[in-house]
């Protein structure tokens, strides 16, 4: 029997004592999963709130007749199950606080999502650390708004995690979709303080209500009293020309630069024409349409695959190509050696695949 | 725009033409977004949940992470993690909680520990299971798909917060729930109970062709995981084979994924010595999956699957 089976089997005959309520039982439970359940309730919740988590979430491995314990078998060490179990619990109790308590329910909520939330982020946008902060704040801001309505619009239906889990990955596949050039602020704006200049971002191109500015800011992480945001939007207001408009990031902006007029040796130069010649328009879309019949061939490669390399190749691409092997194996379930029989598996069939294919031969002609 | 070459490159984890070098940040974003439009889609379409779907089941993830699962449930599990990078998402969500829980583990204030274990008073046995908290929440819930049935009462527990959560979220959802009906077990929730003979400990039935059972009478002969709760009711009903505790082997196994039969088919259950013997041995291994057959006269055997 696997070591895995083995505490998996000693783990079960403890639980069959506490379901059979005998005598010592819950106690022996208690002091010997105390450590895990407690850790995981500091994980989810603010020191001041893990307390009370605690003992809520030991009652909820009591109710309904022992029903969490009841549907263990033995075939895993119960650790396993019971470290992902306390998740679900743990975020279901987030929801409720977030219904019943807003504030505290969101200061709660994102001391336990901010590493998923980042990691998700990270897969999406895996480039320099101040583009991951703008992308957390983003997303943030847009779970907050309208009274946090997106959160809020968990059903019941699967788990809470998942739920927002998904919510962030689509935030941030909206946000990949509308890659907007990043913006300057005008000369005026640069010379107002951090926090003023973020009023404007928020008034000016995301169109923020002025009564939703407060917790706009707060997604930012700039708090600001009543008196102060005052001061702050009067600063912006007075700073900018008057009648100044400026479109929000929905719609997009295109700036045309123009030839500096003040520079004498420019006098009255032609802007230059920057579109593609007819010669390099059609190299393109030849280009365009060979990447496209070699993208099909990769396509058709990958979905050959046998359902564990492929695996792999996702956690290799999910993690950019720099995903440790230790890592993957620790996310498949299986001893490292057989994650590298992986990796050499998946690159003999892509190369046995693509190597002689006439797509990806035409391809590398084009290039 | 990075080439196919680059892009099987990267994926393979080595040059093949190009000389080998660094990605920019800008090229590791464009080679992620070309992966996920090459291979993944439209994420939103792709992962095959229906509107919001559901997370991993935290009994199969437990033992997928662990290596416990047999090999084909292992493939299909996997299948769905291939289709789903939603799905891949919650599954590196889970491993990341749980090495951050094994990391962080800490004893809590003594008090705390003593709050807990008074918590374990005594609790007067229900007369049964399937009415009170669980029946009124199977009967409200429709019956969870899992691939593995045992975590039923898991998904109960749990959206039994969840919908308490709804109440307070979603005010149409309150009336969906109202509305919803779920097909609860007949084997848990059987007609009358007959005076029940003491359980046999003598030859088992043989197993019968399909063909000999009446038509109406589905035939039970599934292999079923042998859960905590299962041993208990077993163990007990053999020690006193009362109709409530043949009730509660009932429900155990109802809860444990058999189906096929009604509970008021059943005049007897009659387990195999051999698996009495394991249940009950203090040491040594316990069977994983144990076999339901129901016969045609209504005796229920209970024998070991492996």
């Amino acid at each position: 029997m696997g070591s895995a089976a083995s505490q998996g089997a000693t783990d079960l005959a403890l639980l069959r004592a506490v379901i059979a309520q005998q005598r010592g039982a819950w106690a022996q439970f208690v002091r010997h999963w105390q450590r895990d359940i407690y850790a995981a309730c500091r994980l989810a919740f603010p020191d001041e709130q893990a307390n009370d988590a605690f003992l809520q979430i030991v009652e909820s491995l009591r109710a309904n007749d022992f029903a969490l314990l009841r549907a263990f078998d033995g075939r895993a060490p119960f650790a396993a199950y019971l470290r992902l179990a306390l998740r679900d619990l743990l975020s279901q109790r987030l929801a409720l606080l977030l219904s019943e308590a807003p504030e505290r329910g969101w200061r709660a909520f994102e001391h336990f999502f901010k590493r998923d939330i980042l990691r998700i982020i990270a897969r999406y946008c895996p480039a320099a650390e101040h583009d991951t902060d703008d992308a957390y704040h983003d997303i943030v801001a847009s779970l907050i708004e309208d009274g946090y309505r997106r959160i809020r619009a968990y059903d019941g239906h699967g788990s809470f995690g998942g739920f927002v889990l998904r919510t962030v990955a689509n935030l941030c596949i909206d946000r990949l979709r509308k890659d907007v050039p990043r913006r300057r602020l005008p000369a005026a704006i640069k010379y107002l303080s951090v926090a003023e200049q973020e009023v404007f971002r928020q008034l000016y191109w995301r169109t923020c209500p002025e009564h939703r500015l407060d917790a706009a800011l707060r997604g930012r992480g700039i708090e600001l009293d009543a008196a102060a945001l005052g001061a702050a939007v009067a600063a912006v207001r007075e700073a900018l020309p008057r009648g100044i408009e400026f479109r929000s990031e929905d719609r997009r902006s295109r700036l045309v630069t123009l030839p500096d007029v003040n520079r004498a040796d420019e006098g009255g130069a032609a802007l230059h024409d920057e579109r593609p010649t007819p010669e390099e328009e059609a190299i393109a879309r030849q280009h365009a349409a060979a990447l496209e019949q070699a993208s099909d061939a990769l396509r058709s490669a990958v979905d050959r695959l046998p359902p564990d390399v492929r695996l792999y190749l996702q956690h290799v691409m999910d993690g950019h190509g720099e995903r440790p092997a230790r890592e993957i194996a620790r996310l498949m379930g299986r001893p490292v050696s057989e994650v590298y029989r992986l990796k050499q598996q998946a690159e003999h069939l892509l190369r046995e695949a693509l190597a002689d294919h006439p797509a990806v031969k035409n391809l590398r002609m084009t290039v | 725009m990075m080439t196919l070459a680059q892009i099987v490159a990267q994926l393979l984890g080595r040059a093949s033409a190009e000389p080998p070098r660094p990605l920019s940040p800008a090229e590791h974003a464009a080679l992620s977004r070309r992966w996920r439009e090459i291979v993944e889609g439209d994420e939103r379409t792709s992962d095959g949940l229906a509107g919001g779907g559901t997370g991993p089941d935290a009994f199969a993830l437990a033992r997928y992470l662990e290596g416990s699962m047999e090999a084909a449930e292992r493939d299909a599990f996997e299948a769905q993690l291939v289709a789903s990078p939603r799905r891949r998402d919650e599954l590196l969500a889970a491993v990341a909680w749980a090495d951050a829980v094994e990391a962080t583990r800490m004893l809590p204030p003594a008090e705390l520990t003593a709050r807990a274990i008074a918590l374990g008073t005594p609790v007067a046995a229900t007369s049964s299971r399937t009415g009170g908290p669980i029946g009124w929440i199977e009967r409200l819930l429709p019956r969870p798909r899992l691939a593995v049935a045992t975590a039923a009462l898991a998904t109960v527990a749990i959206v039994a917060v969840g919908l308490d959560i709804a109440l307070h979220l979603r005010a149409p959802y309150r009336q969906s729930i109202q509305l919803r009906s779920t097909p609860s077990s007949d084997l848990a929730r059987s007609g009358e109970m007959r005076p029940e003979p003491s359980a046999r400990e003598g030859a088992l039935e043989q197993p019968l062709a399909p063909s000999t059972l009446a038509p109406s009478t589905p035939r039970a002969d599934d292999r079923i995981v042998l859960t905590a709760e299962t041993i208990n009711a077993l163990v007990a009903y053999h020690d006193q084979p009362t109709p409530a505790r043949r009730q509660e082997v009932l429900a155990a196994l109802a809860r444990a994924g058999v189906t096929g039969f009604s509970g008021d088919r059943v005049r007897a259950i009659a387990l195999q010595p051999k698996l009495h013997e394991q249940l009950t041995q203090r040491g040594g291994s316990l069977p994983t999956q144990i076999v339901v057959r129901l016969s045609l006269v209504g005796e229920l055997t209970i024998t070991i699957a492996d």
